[in-house]
């Protein structure tokens, strides 16, 4: 290569780079809000059991949910790493692209589910916890179809600069 | 450091030792304090993060990691504010890591001033102090009280200093040729 | 910059500029001593700990994050190691706070440089050695600012040697790690962790590009958080020899030469007939020039350039009496560290920014730091003589 190929960036791979970055950074969101939120469903189902008290009915379906939730997990992790990976530059995996539009057209649902259902909302966690379970939502709809999007168009930059 | 700047330190630093001296008395009612504390400043944490996005980090390459640092704070800090009665372990944890932390950076700083010739002793025995507060605290764990103890502790020192930086000459002279 | 460069490379430029070995002896080890002069240093002699002009790791980590903390820091990286290549540069983009920091991105040939080195005009060996020390950190720190941000300093993974060999340019990645062992034909180098805080010393100066900014052989490009996903391609070789052509320049006139100095000026003609060996040691591919610089500063002067050694200021103060302590190397070196400082902190708080702390010009009865006092004194004393 020349020193002007690799010292010189075009105005394409300017925004190449920008559309990589934020695939890095959707990528890790897709990682990080999974994990929290399959913690944070862990201490309050630990704490509504205790509540209760009679728990053996129930242990069928909590055991189901839990499988669910971490088959949600490793999914969401899988999105989460093959995006990063292509933020690096590194092979593309096109089953994840399908999954993130997935994921985030059920964060759509979501976040309808949970403005039509606002007030009971409330009622449960208060004003603040629901809008900040409003706003948390919302951020994760917005990471999902970030990467999406990113996804989409760091795939056509990189064929217009040649690289793919 | 400006007037007002002072008054806001000052004020502070004074709630600070008030809050102290309430939680040394009242160890029952500490715990639970505590903890909401902790839960309002990762709330509080969260909203400045979030500000700090909207205001410096979006301008940033990679900065949209900021707002899902933030969105996730504010969530933690809810979450705390509704489970706080669970969750004595991680702060004594936290705060016994803080502990080890200071310790250790004033025994290797009290190290640096013995090998220039500069005073080093009381350096030396604040971070001492650090690591014993450490083991006792470690050794005590499971007595419901060591917690608030160990945070009073931080919040007197930081109450303190505070204070001391409110007296404390900072301007720079500047002498035009 | 490293010892290389600034003990070794200065000490050949001051003797190309016109000065005896002596005197190029006093200038360059002053040129060295901004990387050494730490407050634990200063304590320890029992100095004004103000005069410091950098801090070790660990007290940085020491020093509190709070907004006197951070102006400390500010003071000491801004004045000394990242002068700010532009304080009213207009960003088209962010509030106050982020044109603050823009601001104090450093490049070389800026207004403050010129008042750098006019300021030590007249001045002693050491004030001249100093500003050496400022003027050579320009152009290796590039692009980076001396205050703790993240939105100005941080970098991402996108970093890449630029190789030349036989006239083909090629790249590699940089292979960052965080544990000692710099591997120059692996390309794994050291950095400072990430860390997502604004106020994080982690993200003070080009930590997050490691060393790569001090090593005068290294071709590089990398993606700065400021830049809009621009990467910037940095050639230490070229920025390297431009700053020993300008050194010689700046002193020169500091020297003795008339008018005032100028940025964009370098005294390419004196060092013409010495280029290919120079570009030779800049060039070459090791993390210590040391040797190689000492050799060729050998050759020009004919004498031996003795080791860097800290303890060559500590004694001389230390033996001197109270009165006489500000006419040893340290006393002239802590003076002209102690004016820097001041006059850098005035103009960065005359910009608006309050990130190196608050400047009062002295009128007579305000008093702010007391070890700033020294330079009225100091200059009372310049003007009874």
């Amino acid at each position: 290569m020349t020193k002007e190929e690799l010292t010189i960036q075009s105005p394409e791979n300017i925004r190449l780079q920008k559309y990589r970055s934020s695939l890095m950074a959707s990528g890790g969101a897709m990682i990080i809000f999974s994990l929290w939120t399959l913690l944070r469903s862990f201490v309050q189902i630990e704490a509504k059991l205790n509540y209760r008290g009679d728990t053996e009915a129930l242990k069928p379906w909590i055991t189901a949910i839990l499988i669910v939730g971490i088959v949600e997990l490793v999914l969401m992790i899988y999105l989460g790493i093959s995006a990063r990976g292509e933020g690096m530059g590194r092979k593309k995996r096109r089953p994840y692209l399908v999954l993130g539009i997935i994921v985030a057209a059920l964060s759509a649902v979501s976040i309808l589910y949970l403005i039509f259902d606002f007030q009971v909302e409330c009622q449960v966690y208060g004003v603040i916890g629901a809008i900040v379970t409003l706003a948390v939502e919302i951020t994760f709809f917005y990471a999902a179809l970030d990467l999406v999007v990113s996804a989409i168009r760091v795939r056509k930059l990189e064929e217009e600069t040649g690289r793919a | 450091m400006r007037k007002l700047g002072k008054v806001k330190n000052l004020i502070i630093g004074i709630a600070m030792l008030l809050f102290t001296v309430i939680l040394l008395f009242w160890p029952d009612f500490g715990t639970p304090m505590i903890m909401m504390v902790f839960g309002i400043a990762l709330f509080i944490y969260g909203i400045y993060s979030l500000i700090y996005y909207c205001r410096m980090a979006i301008h940033m390459v990679g900065g949209k990691r900021i707002l899902y640092r933030s969105i996730l704070t504010l969530d933690l800090g809810v979450f705390m504010l509704s489970f706080y009665k669970g969750s004595e372990r991680l702060i004594l944890l936290y705060l016994m890591l803080l502990l080890a932390a200071s310790g250790g950076i004033d025994l290797v700083r009290a190290l640096q001033f013995r090998k220039e010739g500069a005073a080093w002793k009381l350096r030396a025995l604040i971070g001492v102090l650090s690591i014993l507060i450490l083991i006792i605290g470690f050794i005590y764990r499971k007595d419901p009280h060591t917690m608030v103890y160990i945070f009073c502790l931080g919040l007197a020192s930081t109450g303190i200093n505070r204070i001391a930086s409110v007296f404390r000459k900072t301007a720079v002279i500047y002498i035009p040729e | 910059m490293q010892l290389d460069f600034h003990y070794y490379a200065t000490y050949c430029a001051a003797y190309l500029a016109g000065y005896s070995h002596e005197e190029s002896l006093k200038v360059c080890y002053s040129a060295q001593f901004p990387d050494n002069c730490t407050r634990t240093f200063l304590a320890g002699v029992k100095a004004p700990v103000s005069a410091a002009t950098t801090q070790t790791a660990v007290e940085m980590a020491d020093t509190d994050t709070d907004p006197i903390g951070l102006q400390d820091i500010t003071r000491i990286w801004a004045s000394f190691h990242f002068l700010p290549y532009d304080l009213t540069a207009d960003v088209k983009k962010g509030g106050k706070s982020y044109k603050n920091k823009y601001r104090l991105i450093c490049n070389p040939n800026g207004e403050l440089l010129r008042e750098t080195v006019n300021q030590v005009k007249g001045k002693s060996l050491e004030a001249v050695g100093m500003a050496m020390h400022i003027l050579a950190d320009t152009w290796a720190h590039r692009y980076f600012a001396g205050t703790p941000s993240l939105v100005i300093n941080n970098t991402n993974s996108y970093f890449y040697e630029i190789l030349e060999q036989n006239g083909e340019w090629s790249e590699r990645p940089v292979r960052f790690k965080h544990t000692p062992g710099e591997d120059i034909e692996k390309c794994s180098y050291i950095n400072s962790l990430a860390y997502d805080s604004e106020s994080s010393i982690m993200n003070l100066g080009h930590g997050r590009a490691g060393h790569l900014p001090d090593y005068s052989f290294m071709r590089y490009k990398f993606m700065p958080a400021w830049n809009d996903h621009k990467f910037i391609y940095k050639d230490n070789p070229e920025d390297y020899y431009h700053a020993f052509c300008q050194m010689i320049y700046a002193m020169t006139y500091l020297r003795g030469g008339a008018g005032a100095f100028e940025t964009g000026v370098y005294a390419t003609d004196i060092a013409k007939p010495y280029e290919a060996e120079i570009r030779w040691i800049i060039e070459k591919r090791q993390l210590d020039a040391c040797t190689d610089w000492k050799v060729f500063g050998e050759k020009l002067s004919g004498q031996e350039i003795p080791d860097f050694s800290v303890d060559t200021f500590r004694s001389e103060y230390e033996s001197a009496s109270a009165e006489k302590k500000d006419d040893t190397g340290l006393g002239r070196f802590i003076l002209a560290a102690l004016a820097q400082k001041s006059m850098i902190t005035n103009r960065i708080y005359r910009s608006g920014s309050l990130l190196a702390g608050y400047s009062m010009e002295y009128d007579g009865t305000n008093v702010g730091i007391k070890d700033y006092l020294k330079l009225l004194v100091n200059r009372r004393g310049r003007v009874s003589k």
